[in-house]
């Protein structure tokens, strides 16, 4: 058992808030000069531990805020801070998951899972037994030892979940991180990364163009429109954890994803 | 699989035995003279006289020394100068078509110019090669930086990885089958080159030999250096592409294919 009082203050810890936007913005500029408002000021707070999915049609500037939140990108204006600091750059422990798995192919499953490792230029050996324990916890502990042309697309995303998860960091940020995988995939890497997340209680930003799949995810659901991206409404699920598949055909469900797809059917 | 190999190694051997056969026919009806054509029997027997002569290593020690020495500059130059400029997306883009122009240029075309400033020497051969194998790999190298894939380094830069360690995790490694194809571009023309110079700057190599018996009129034996020219050239891109099965030893998205060669 823990003790009682760290507990106390953990719980008091969670809920802090732990990301800041405030009239946030990005505009690209082309080559040929025009400008095209990417995102614009946006609001937006996340609490420690907290899952916030940001769902909206494609060019509504989700993934670039994610991008934003990620430091890779330099925002246009607004401020954006996590923790307290501002962030100008990708931060050790802001870590990001892409829609397509970013592996590399002459890396095994264990060698790409490593990588955080090596690019902190710490012991390999002091961390590969974590690796082979995360490889596990995604299914995959008999593939450590396999190259990426060797996996499936869904065991592909696996193994970077497993990279995302030794590098610990406090923010994970997911960019559609399931969006390439079949249905049944889908639901059962969702399934698992909701396992993970009441683990590890980190706090989470995920893209999605689901409706169902962001409201199954999320504590609360960030519903963003196109052109130029802004956030039209913020949409707290009350549903209880775990979650279970069961619970999409409740009615408050089926309520919420109408109202989410009003929202962006109405703009 | 294995039988799949083993059919086209026999329809291989098939081929080289025919091959064999009727360049055997043909020097024994006659077909032209003696002196221009001799059958593989005799060449054989050149070949084995001429593995015997000490003439023949110190003659091709100097044809591997001037492609050693060429292939080393420019692939140290080649890769060097494009690591310099390649990771500056202006520069390398601005200097690219200039690259690309003196390519086209056949080197061996130089050689009255190179051969005006440094005599019929032994390092204008060299400065032929270099000339001739550093745009392929400057090229290729070039290439293969500029094609490191966006979400790879998205993912390395995200995870707060320094310069040094984009291109020597990521860039290098997936342009390494681009830089190989490099490579065995500049062998191949860095080894034209160096026979050609041979030809045209007389001193000593294989072409220096084909020429002395081919004065000496002893086809025979014309016939067996060139046969020694084919297999170095045969064993030098064999290495290089183990080295390449060595060194890539995943398989990588897309093997790139050589184009055209200018020596």
């Amino acid at each position: 058992m823990a003790d009682p009082r760290s507990a106390a203050a953990a719980a008091a810890d969670e809920g802090a808030v732990a990301l800041v936007g405030r009239e946030l913005g990005k505009t690209f500029t082309d080559r040929s000069g025009s400008e095209l408002v990417a995102l614009s000021a946006v609001d937006f707070e996340v609490r420690r531990g907290e899952l916030v999915t940001l769902v909206g049609p494609s060019g509504c500037g989700k993934s670039t805020l994610l991008n934003l939140v990620g430091g890779l990108l330099d925002r246009s204006g607004g401020t954006l801070a996590f923790e307290g600091s501002e962030i100008d750059r990708p931060r050790p422990e802001i870590g990001m998951m892409f829609q397509a798995p970013v592996l590399f192919p002459w890396r095994t499953a264990l060698d790409n899972t490593l990588l955080p490792i090596d690019i902190r230029r710490q012991k390999r050996a002091l961390h590969k037994a974590r690796a082979l324990d995360l490889l596990e916890l995604v299914g995959l502990s008999s593939f450590a030892d396999n190259y990426p042309n060797e996996l499936s697309g869904g065991m592909q995303q696996r193994v970077a979940l497993a990279r995302l998860l030794l590098q610990d960091p406090e923010l994970l940020l997911l960019d559609e991180p399931f969006g390439a995988l079949d249905e049944f995939t889908r639901e059962d890497m969702n399934l698992m990364l909701l396992d993970i997340w009441a683990s590890t209680r980190k706090t989470a930003m995920l893209v999605t163009h689901n409706i169902q799949e962001a409201i199954f995810l999320a504590d609360r659901v960030f519903v963003m429109s196109p052109r130029p991206g802004r956030l039209v409404e913020i949409i707290s699920v009350d549903l209880p954890r775990p979650r279970t598949i069961a619970m999409m055909r409740a009615p408050e469900f089926q309520d919420m994803v109408f109202e989410v797809r009003k929202i962006l059917g109405a703009l | 699989m294995t039988g799949e190999v083993r059919g086209r190694r026999l329809a291989q051997l098939l081929l080289l035995v025919t091959l064999l056969g009727l360049w055997q026919l043909a020097a024994a009806l006659d077909v032209a003279s003696d002196r221009l054509l001799t059958g593989p029997h005799e060449v054989g027997n050149a070949l084995l006289l001429l593995l015997g002569r000490g003439y023949f290593y110190e003659n091709l020690w100097a044809t591997l020394r001037v492609i050693g020495l060429g292939m080393g500059i420019a692939l140290a130059g080649g890769v060097g100068l494009a690591l310099a400029i390649g990771m500056v997306p202006l520069v390398r883009d601005g200097v690219y078509p200039f690259v690309v122009a003196l390519n086209i240029l056949p080197k061996v075309a130089l050689v009255p110019l190179i051969t005006i400033s440094m005599g019929y020497s032994y390092n204008s051969r060299i400065v032929v090669v270099v000339l001739a194998a550093f745009f392929p790999m400057f090229i290729n190298t070039l290439v293969a930086l500029r094609e490191a894939q966006e979400p790879r380094d998205r993912l390395m830069r995200s995870l707060g990885a320094t310069r040094r360690q984009r291109l020597r995790m990521h860039v290098l490694p997936e342009g390494a089958p681009v830089i190989f194809a490099g490579i065995k571009l500049s062998l191949t023309v860095a080894f034209i080159s160096a026979i050609l110079a041979e030809f045209l700057i007389q001193r000593d190599g294989l072409a220096y030999l084909i020429t002395a018996f081919r004065i000496a009129m002893n086809t025979e034996m014309m016939y067996a250096v060139t046969v020694a020219v084919a297999g170095l050239g045969m064993v030098m891109y064999l290495a290089v592409d183990r080295l390449e099965r060595w060194i890539v030893h995943w398989e990588p998205s897309d093997r790139p294919t050589e184009v055209g060669a200018h020596g």
